[in-house]
């Protein structure tokens, strides 16, 4: 009997630790945050004299503490006008911002860069990780 | 007898700063505030609020990514709050050098903020206390060649020919003309203006990350930023080549393949970001 109650607090225990254990990772990383890349990815910081009628906002536009527009908004006309009469300094809108050359010409401007780091596997493994990133910059 | 340029006399010429006719008026009144020995925080805010071209560019600078405070310093008293003296003191310098910058060596500036950017995010990465230092590590290492092409614009012209036409590093092509680079001339002004000894270090070691002794991390985490930044193809109208990244201070700072991966995710966001500091 005094075995079984004893398994079980142990059983509790550990689910205690597990359930405060993740908390506290969650409340770390709260503390410690640092904004991560994926979040900011197809996020796009434009001047509000840039926005367009079908653009997404990526971010609410507030007015005070107050929500005016919210994140997901498919902006109209209409609401490009009143954004633009709010002087506001930037809006966040979903997507990339353009390449301006063609895929072909920055990868091939990517060779140039590194011309004299190929006896580098460093050097190479860093190459390698900046073609992925421009690749997806064009996906 | 060498045709370089003798290394005491360039540190000479480059620490009277003040007495160079090309040096504007307003970066030769902030060198003269820099040196003070005990600058006070309200000195410093009164200096700065009493130029509101210089404050908007603070301002803006603070606000942007790569010091991480989005639309939230609203004053250079605020600024000062949160960011230290020390940042403030360099941010003040690096806007006062933005339009020698832009002017003098194309892409610069772009690098300048770049470097910013990724030694903010792996100063956070690796815990640093002060992150906002290291980003003004960043910002501020390359201000040597800014210096050395005010002082020798002839010579600097022809470095800069020379690392075109051989594929060399500005770095290495100043060697043939002068007898020091544009991380000591960097360090020396560094010096002389009070600035704390990791940055400093970070600026004189910024291609010999080796050589730091009491700022290894800031210092490593500038030389990476620094390849990074030219890897990612920011600025390099001056500088193309992407420098090799020693492999000491790349073990020091132990960035996975997804850390790189945001730092150029969030280079790529910071340069398309439509903020007038880029």
């Amino acid at each position: 009997m005094k075995g079984r109650n004893l398994k079980n607090l142990d059983k509790t225990r550990a689910g205690v630790n597990a359930l405060f254990g993740t908390c506290l990772a969650d409340i770390r990383r709260k503390i410690r945050y640092i904004p991560n890349a994926k979040e900011l990815k197809g996020l796009r910081k434009i001047h509000p004299d840039k926005l367009e009628p079908g653009m997404i906002l990526a971010k609410p536009i507030l007015i005070g503490s107050a929500v005016f527009l919210g994140e997901g908004v498919v902006l109209t006309e209409r609401l490009v006008s009143r954004i633009q009469n709010m002087n506001l300094d930037y809006a966040f809108v979903e997507g990339r911002s353009e390449q301006d050359m063609p895929l072909e010409e920055a990868l091939a401007l990517l060779d140039h860069r590194f011309r004299n780091c190929d006896g580098s596997d460093l050097m190479m493994n860093i190459k390698e990780i900046v073609r992925k990133h421009i690749i997806e910059l064009y996906e | 007898m060498s045709d370089t340029i003798d290394i005491s006399l360039m540190r000479e010429r480059v620490e009277t700063i003040e007495a160079l006719p090309t040096v504007p008026a307003t970066l030769k009144q902030i060198s003269g505030m820099l040196e003070k020995p005990r600058l006070s925080i309200e000195e410093l805010g009164r200096f700065i609020a009493g130029d509101p071209a210089l404050t908007s560019k603070i301002l803006k600078m603070v606000n942007s990514a790569a010091y991480g405070f989005p639309n939230r310093i609203s004053s250079i008293s605020h600024a000062i709050m949160l960011l230290g003296l020390n940042v403030v003191r360099g941010l003040l310098l690096g806007v006062s050098v933005f339009e020698l910058m832009r002017r003098n060596i194309e892409g610069l500036w772009e690098h300048s903020l770049g470097c910013a950017v990724a030694a903010r995010w792996i100063a956070q990465k690796k815990q640093v206390k002060e992150p906002e230092e290291v980003s003004v590590c960043g910002l501020l290492h390359d201000i040597g060649k800014v210096i050395l092409i005010l002082h020798f614009p002839e010579e600097y012209e022809k470095v800069q020919a020379k690392a075109g036409k051989e594929g060399i590093t500005l770095h290495e092509a100043e060697r043939v003309f002068f007898d020091a680079t544009h991380s000591d001339v960097g360090s020396w002004l560094a010096r002389k203006w009070r600035f704390p000894v990791n940055l400093v270090e970070a600026i004189e070691y910024h291609h010999r990350p080796r050589l730091s002794k009491s700022a290894q991390l800031e210092t490593a985490i500038v030389h990476v930023s620094d390849a990074l930044v030219h890897a990612k193809g920011i600025g390099t109208a001056h500088d193309d080549l992407v420098p090799a990244i020693n492999p000491d201070a790349w073990g020091l700072l132990q960035l996975s393949v997804n850390d790189i991966k945001a730092v150029l995710d969030e280079l790529e966001e910071a340069a398309s970001s439509e903020t007038e500091v880029w």
